[in-house]
């Protein structure tokens, strides 16, 4: 029979007091991992705030991109119209003109040479604004 | 008063919501400078176009200036002149439209 079985003290009771060596030590890592814990949350609230930063400076950024890219939208609606109009009105307008001036140019030498100052070498001047209407075309 | 774990749980979930917004207005900043290069490639390309329509145009405009020069020692071009509104019809009143 065993004593502890009478007397009602478990073994738990019984097990010897831990050395006041044992007490330090335990006291001492529950203060490292105290001062781990807190500096963890530090690390984790200190990435927190960078992120917070991060995010703020991306939206900005994608608000002056968008800003940006409506501009270019506006302007690129402009430029559009200014070449449809230029296809539409001036194209066909320069052509008759230029076409007229180079068969009054065929009986008058003299304003041949007037003509020529706006030729290229071995281009007429209505190849030349083919080639305008060409490239506002494309 | 919240428990140091429950703090650190806390945190990490911020964190983790944190990470998840930069990754998602990352996203949206990469799509956004796409579509604006794409934006400014066009508009590079029409503005090329205009300033070669601007170029024949004041080529245009100078050959009719030399034109209406011309019609002073030879009055034989007016009638081309006169058809693109370039000189005055005859008859018609000074300063009229």
């Amino acid at each position: 029979m065993m004593p502890s079985e009478h007397s009602g003290i478990s073994l738990r009771d019984t097990a010897p007091p831990p050395s006041l060596g044992a007490v330090g030590e335990l006291e001492a890592l529950r203060r490292s991992f105290e001062t781990l814990h807190r500096r963890f949350q530090l690390s984790v609230a200190a990435l927190i705030l960078l992120l917070a930063a991060l995010n703020v400076y991306l939206l900005n950024q994608v608000r002056t991109v968008h800003r940006r890219a409506a501009v270019l939208a506006q302007q690129i609606t402009e430029m559009r119209q200014a070449v449809a109009n230029y296809e539409a009105k001036s194209v066909p307008w320069m052509d008759k003109f230029s076409g007229q001036l180079e068969g009054f140019a065929k009986t008058h030498p003299d304003f041949a040479q007037v003509l020529d100052r706006y030729r290229r070498p071995g281009e007429t001047n209505q190849a030349q604004r083919a080639k305008a209407g060409g490239a506002a075309r494309r | 008063m919240l428990k140091p774990s429950s703090v650190t749980g806390l945190l990490v979930l911020l964190l983790l919501a944190s990470v998840l917004v930069s990754m998602a207005l990352c996203y949206r900043y990469v799509r956004s400078v796409n579509g604006a290069q794409l934006l400014e490639d066009q508009a590079a390309h029409l503005q090329a176009q205009v300033n070669l329509a601007n170029r024949y145009t004041a080529i245009v405009e100078a050959m009719a200036k030399d034109a209406v020069d011309y019609s002073k020692r030879n009055p034989a071009i007016d009638p081309i002149l006169q058809q693109f509104d370039l000189k005055p019809k005859p008859g018609a009143r000074a300063g009229g439209r």
